[in-house]
């Protein structure tokens, strides 16, 4: 897979959101995180995008444990892969090229 | 500021009838009905000024005490509705045991793919409880309730996307009801 690879904005998030919570990255901390970044999704949007990006293979998934709370249901933790790793670095570099475009501009020549 | 009147006018009242008493002992028995006259007066704002303060330290009690009533309620409704999930009913505690709505779980269950499930019904839920302890059971069954459906129209989306047409349908409804 070619790691310039088109992802999309909430992928990217979602990916920067595994990223920083690290060992705690699973359904309710991810939802948490991109509601504090003003990406109100519902839980059911965030698991059709991380399915999306398990299938690409930019993050994997381990089964963790059950607790009361969730009524007995074992959480689903996220993994951030090399891949995914560096798919979110090369995102973040062109987004900087982009807002640095002006300076390495040239005058239009004919 | 109120005190501050209190404490002058009983000193002015004293010095008043100081003098008062003073004066008649010094004219023995003569009698100054603009003296008394005054005197009279002084009492009379002096008590004014002692009401005055007593009805404002009353209230500042009462409103202290409304207060404390206040968060006292807030703990009991707290402790009875969300954290231990109890319910004062009749002079008894009642345990009362907030469950998500079933049949949004059922309609979760219905829609969602069966690799999903557990996790997002198991993830609904912890939110669902915690907005329990949080909001209370009103606010986190109307948060549950509006997330189910939000949740299932993506995952069915998600399901007839071979469809087509039909997945461009479908994905259009969703934009507009789960941006």
């Amino acid at each position: 897979m070619s790691e310039n690879k088109y992802i999309g904005g909430l992928e990217e998030m979602t990916l920067l959101a595994v990223q920083s919570l690290g060992k705690d990255a699973y359904g309710v901390s991810i939802h948490q995180a991109l509601n504090e970044a003003k990406r109100k999704i519902s839980i059911g949007s965030l698991y059709v995008t991380l399915g999306r990006l398990e299938e690409k293979g930019y993050v994997r998934t381990i089964r963790g444990e059950a607790t009361e709370m969730r009524g007995g249901r074992a959480k689903k933790y996220f993994e951030l892969t090399g891949q995914g790793a560096r798919v979110l670095t090369a995102a973040q570099e062109a987004r900087f090229l982009v807002m640095n475009a002006h300076e390495g501009l040239q005058p239009w020549t004919t | 500021m109120d005190y501050l009147n209190l404490f002058i006018s009983v000193i002015s009242g004293g010095v008043v009838i100081i003098y008062i008493r003073n004066t008649l002992k010094r004219r023995s028995g003569d009698i100054d009905v603009d003296l008394l006259e005054k005197a009279t007066i002084s009492v009379s704002y002096t008590v004014r000024e002692l009401a005055t303060a007593i009805r404002y330290t009353i209230s500042i009690i009462v409103e202290a005490m409304i207060s404390v009533i206040k968060d006292l309620i807030d703990i009991q409704v707290n402790i009875f509705e969300g954290i231990t999930n109890h319910r004062w009913e009749k002079n008894c505690v009642i345990e009362v045991r907030h469950d998500p709505p079933k049949r949004m779980q059922l309609l979760l269950r219905f829609a969602l793919k069966p690799k999903d499930q557990a996790a997002i019904l198991g993830d609904m839920e912890e939110i669902f409880h915690s907005m329990v302890v949080r909001y209370g059971y009103k606010t986190a069954r109307r948060w549950y309730v509006w997330h189910a459906l939000r949740s299932s129209v993506s995952q069915l989306v998600e399901k007839v996307a071979k469809w087509g047409v039909v997945a461009y349908i479908g994905e259009t409804i969703r934009r507009i009801i789960a941006p």
